[in-house]
């Protein structure tokens, strides 16, 4: 036996050693479904529980499972939480293993999935559907495409400005501010009255916090725009960038809640919720916890109006969307099948009505329907409008590491045990490891 | 023969994923390279540059806990034993409270320090405010994360509390009768006979200790994920941060070499000081 041991050892340490060259170029998978057998189609996600888009999401799935009944199934894999789904992704996608749809939305996955060639691209599928294509404005295709070809489509637009408390604007008697310099001295005057001004975070990649520094950034000179702009930015030692940070090191010392050092984004949403803060940055799916009343006090949607940032900006660029990383033909046009669906006018204009999620599509008329159901959504798709600078947000640009390494340094920098200019040299050494 | 199928399984399940570590620290290694770059990745720890620093922390971080586990923690579970063990009022009430913590999910423990330690609604500041100090408010995660951080597992030993016990109640009575008639009494029968006697399960229990600081890591995650900066950041920690934000698989695994040699080491180390005896003895 030892001696069969001893044969057998160096044959399996050397098959040990093929692990990792033959995982990344393993073959492709080539089963293929028998014909008139039902295609299922694997989409795990992270809109389940308590994420607000779980109640839009399931029944996307069911009506999409009625309507294909016997052709195409769709079996969720519930993955809760954002950072879980974009770890089992990136691992998934190691293995050569991505699901059949995936959402990139918000996070930069679709980038990665291309280095490793494992998307479809959508261009011949688009091009053969042309009412499909035409749902979708260029802007949002040209989002959505690398090198002329589209690889995604997203059902959903992101457009956010700021909520503010009009009780708490009206005591201390302010107005939301046009420029920066105003936007200090109604925190200041609101300060004055003892209402803490602002909603703050610096966990999670510090959400409420980033958005602030976002729209600081957008508008403050071209420079700042460019950069707002730019995917997977590497260098953040610059002056815009470094007397932003300025702001935003005020903002945590002067205007927030003594939670929002190392606090997580659930804490500013309860502090502006419960009237504790009198600003919060974030997107309209935030107004249905407005009117839950399991969430918020009753009648405290009639409280909030939504305002453009200072200097007149606005997020409100196109998001990524659904891409498909199945592996077979049949499977292939399955889940096209599945993202007509998902990005239908139907189930848009659905989601829109349910939570208040901003269309992607062209085709649905977002003033029409959304004013008697959400009047704060009205109001933000109204002041759109007078928006002077439009932006993606930093979430969907930044790299992951780069997120993560805000989220560990923003307590020392919040506390002053970092200047700004150091804050802004971590993040760009941190950007130059990958 | 006895020995075949735990040998294969050990292969298959540890000693294969082991040497692929080994093996791809040497390679630039992505979701999408696998690249030779020979000593690079081991480079790349010690270098002046961000990781380095992050490593250096992280082994230091590590040591220290590792340290504080196997001194403060397995005294404190074994002197909770020993007063255990004298069986006072409310004994089995008090061996199952201490276990607790290590019963508790460690991601749900993690929630729950976090909002224990939360600076405006948490227990620790409200408790301080009730007995008088109205205006107190620290933020315990962020102004003393390290402290913070090693208290939510130092003080919890109760697996070496139980295992002491274990071994305690296995020494034979006529051991302490013979103790008394010489006249020894309170600490010093604990000191000259029960420790003595226990000694390979302190060493068990160290070893488990230090073993347990080279794997935490839903603790840290859960509450400061290595913050602020990387006061709190650890081994394991950044190994999670290198695969799997990064995907940098090649450095992440150059880390796991390191923690492994670590791990060997203190086994080692702890079997010849302190679990030798039992071995010399039979």
């Amino acid at each position: 036996m030892k001696r069969t041991l001893l044969r057998i050892l160096p044959i399996l340490l050397a098959l040990s050693l093929l692990v990792p060259a033959l995982s990344g170029c393993g073959p492709k998978v080539t089963n293929t479904p028998e014909p008139g057998k039902e295609v299922v189609l694997n989409y795990p996600t992270f809109q389940v529980g308590v994420n607000s888009s779980a109640p839009v999401l399931a029944e996307v799935i069911k009506q999409f499972n009625a309507k294909y009944a016997g052709t195409i199934k769709i079996e969720i894999e519930e993955i809760p939480g954002d950072q879980a789904y974009v770890d089992k992704m990136k691992i998934l996608l190691s293995a050569n293993e991505l699901p059949d749809i995936v959402y990139a939305g918000g996070y930069n996955l679709l980038d990665m999935a291309l280095e490793k060639n494992a998307v479809l691209d959508l261009t011949p599928y688009l091009d053969a559907d042309a009412a499909w294509k035409a749902s979708f404005d260029q802007v949002t295709l040209d989002f959505n495409s690398r090198n002329g070809k589209v690889y995604s489509q997203p059902d959903e637009k992101g457009m956010f400005g700021y909520f503010y408390n009009k009780d708490l604007f009206a005591e201390a008697g302010v107005e939301p501010a046009t420029t920066w310099e105003g936007f200090v001295t109604v925190c200041d005057t609101l300060k004055a009255k003892g209402i803490t001004p602002l909603s703050m975070d610096t966990d999670d990649s510090a959400w409420l916090t980033n958005l602030w520094l976002s729209s600081i950034l957008a508008t403050s000179s071209e420079t700042g725009r460019t950069f707002m702009k730019e995917r997977n930015p590497k260098n953040y030692n610059f002056p815009e960038f470094i007397s932003a940070l300025e702001l935003i090191q005020k903002m945590f010392k002067d205007y927030t809640t003594a939670d929002a050092v190392g606090g997580k984004y659930e804490n500013g949403a309860n502090n502006f919720i419960n009237g504790v803060t009198a600003m919060i940055a974030n997107g309209p799916w935030m107004i249905s916890d407005f009117t839950d009343e399991t969430k918020a006090p009753a009648g405290f949607d009639e409280k909030v109006g939504v305002a453009l940032y200072p200097g007149s900006g606005l997020f409100n660029e196109p998001m990524l969307g659904y891409f498909i990383a199945a592996k077979t033909k049949e499977k292939q046009d399955a889940a096209v099948t599945a993202l007509k669906f998902f990005t239908s006018t139907e189930m848009e204009t659905m989601a829109l009505e349910m939570i208040g999620r901003i269309p992607a599509s062209t085709k649905v008329e977002v003033s029409s329907t959304n004013d008697k159901v959400h009047p704060i959504l009205a109001s933000l798709v109204n002041i759109s409008k007078d928006a002077q600078y439009n932006y993606n947000y930093y979430q969907a640009l930044w790299y992951p590491n780069v997120l993560d390494a805000i989220t560990s340094y923003y307590p020392e920098f919040a506390l002053g045990n970092k200047t700004p200019t150091e804050m802004a040299q971590i993040l760009t050494e941190t950007a130059g490891q990958n | 023969m006895f020995l075949a199928p735990t040998l294969v399984l050990f292969l298959l399940i540890y000693a294969v994923p082991i040497l692929t570590v080994g093996v791809t620290s040497f390679f630039d290694y992505s979701y999408a390279t696998l690249t030779f770059s020979g000593l690079d990745n081991y480079r790349s720890l010690v270098s002046g540059t961000l990781t380095g620093r992050e490593f250096v922390k992280a082994v230091g971080n590590t040591l220290i806990w590792i340290g504080l586990q196997i001194t403060v923690h397995v005294a404190l579970g074994v002197l909770v034993a020993l007063g255990l063990s004298r069986k006072p009022f409310g004994w089995k009430t008090v061996r199952t409270a201490y276990m607790l913590p290590n019963i508790v999910s460690l991601a749900a423990l993690g929630i729950i320090y976090l909002n224990l330690f939360d600076s405006r609604r948490g227990l620790v500041n409200g408790v301080i405010r009730a007995l008088g100090n109205k205006d107190f408010s620290v933020n315990w995660y962020v102004e003393h994360a390290f402290l913070t951080t090693t208290l939510t597992w130092t003080l919890f030993a109760g697996l070496v509390t139980i295992l002491i016990l274990a071994d305690i109640a296995s020494i034979p009575e006529d051991i302490y009768e013979s103790a008394r008639i010489d006249g020894a009494s309170g600490w010093k029968i604990d000191w000259y006979f029960t420790l003595p006697l226990v000694r390979n399960t302190i060493g068990t229990s160290v070893i488990l200790a230090a073993t347990s600081m080279l794997k935490e890591f839903e603790l840290i995650y859960m509450t400061t994920n290595g913050g602020p900066g990387i006061a709190t950041l650890n081994l394991p920690l950044l190994i999670y941060k290198k695969a799997l934000i990064e995907q940098n698989y090649g450095l992440a695994n150059a880390m796991g070499v390191v923690t492994i040699a670590i791990g060997v080491l203190l086994i080692v180390l702890v079997n010849r000081h302190l679990l030798s005896s039992r071995f010399e003895s039979t």
